[in-house]
């Protein structure tokens, strides 16, 4: 540290003389200031700054104190991982809006790892727990079009009542919330007779296809119901 | 068999394209038609309703017992779903039957 001089004399003694008072208008702390810089604040003594120069990394969260020089490419460019790819679809992190389509029963369990193809195709297993007496989603599911598509489901089911004597019930398919089909009644035993399927020209963005099984059961009891579900999209 | 639905939900898009309320989808009122299946031909937001082409189930519980049904029932499930359609009965009834909500489109000119 050092007092600054000018022609022998010190700033402050220049400044009274000029009935001014000009080094002591900053007002920075020396841990506001990037280390090794200098600066006066308050007094004539220079002082140096010992704010550390820190970066974030992809091997871990830490977002440590301190000065942060960036990176014009953005946070994706400090970890590629941070891609719309690998966001679920409907999440938006860091303003990267996610596109990973996400399946899911009604238990809420993500099952999005029984799918081995694209994104656009949807076929797999499904058992489920079904409400009594009233429609239960089973299956919702977002696919991003890249183009114009014609986009198809067709579902299979069964049902079990665990202490009734009803097992019917139908499946109801819907894209983009509208309803597209209706099976006919499905009962115990009856798996792959009865089957709900549509097809439907989409323009290209995200589509959200769903399954909704109606449960005749109206004796309180739950219903454990079994599905097949086929679909995927076929660009125009 | 083609024929005419009451539609019940929420219009969330207009355009480009239909889109339903995922909380109040765009659906067929809530009767139930019977041992058929169908899927949607057309919707028609202006006069609430859809038109379905309907077909008859392939197979039925007899006594506990699937088997495939005859013609004469594949008749029976055809009709009796046509008595609910807006072919045979008026829109009013249907909705008052159903006890389903008249479709809510906040795009629809008054």
């Amino acid at each position: 540290m050092g007092t600054a001089k000018i022609m022998g004399k010190d700033l402050d003694d220049l400044a009274k003389i000029m009935g001014k008072d000009i080094i002591s208008l900053g007002d920075a702390a020396v841990g506001d200031v990037k280390d090794p810089k200098t600066f006066y604040a308050g007094s004539t003594v220079l002082k140096t700054g010992t704010m550390p120069t820190v970066a974030i990394a992809a091997a871990n969260d830490d977002y440590p104190a301190g000065y942060h020089a960036g990176d014009v490419g953005g946070l994706d460019a400090i970890d590629a991982d941070l891609a719309s790819a690998n966001i679920k679809s409907g999440v938006t992190i860091f303003g990267k809006a996610g596109t990973l389509a996400i399946i899911h029963d009604t238990m809420g369990t993500d099952i999005s790892s029984q799918t081995t193809k694209a994104s656009a195709n949807i076929d797999y297993e499904i058992s489920s727990q079904i409400a009594p007496g009233g429609d239960t989603t089973i299956l919702s599911v977002t696919i991003t079009l890249a183009q114009a598509s014609v986009v198809e489901g067709c579902f299979y089911g069964d049902f079990r009542c665990v202490s009734s004597a009803d097992n019917r019930g139908k499946l109801r398919f819907f894209i983009d919330g509208v309803q597209q089909s209706e099976s006919a009644t499905i009962q115990l035993n009856d798996f792959g007779s009865k089957y709900s399927s549509a097809n439907k020209a989409c323009s290209s963005g995200d589509r959200i296809l769903r399954v909704d099984v109606h449960s005749y059961d109206s004796a309180n009891q739950y219903c454990h119901y079994s599905a097949m579900v086929f679909g995927g999209a076929t660009k125009l | 068999m083609r024929m005419t639905m009451p539609i019940t939900g929420t219009v969330k898009e207009e355009k480009p394209y239909i889109a339903g309320d995922e909380n109040d989808p765009i659906r067929m009122i809530d009767i139930k038609l019977g041992n058929v299946s169908w899927r949607l031909v057309s919707l028609d937001l202006e006069n609430e309703a859809m038109e379905i082409e309907v077909k008859p189930s392939e197979t039925i519980n007899d006594a506990g017992i699937i088997r495939p049904t005859t013609i004469q029932e594949k008749t029976q499930f055809i009709e009796a779903a046509r008595n609910w359609s807006l072919e045979r009965m008026p829109k009013e009834a249907l909705y008052a039957l159903s006890k389903s909500p008249y479709l809510k489109n906040p795009f629809k000119k008054p």
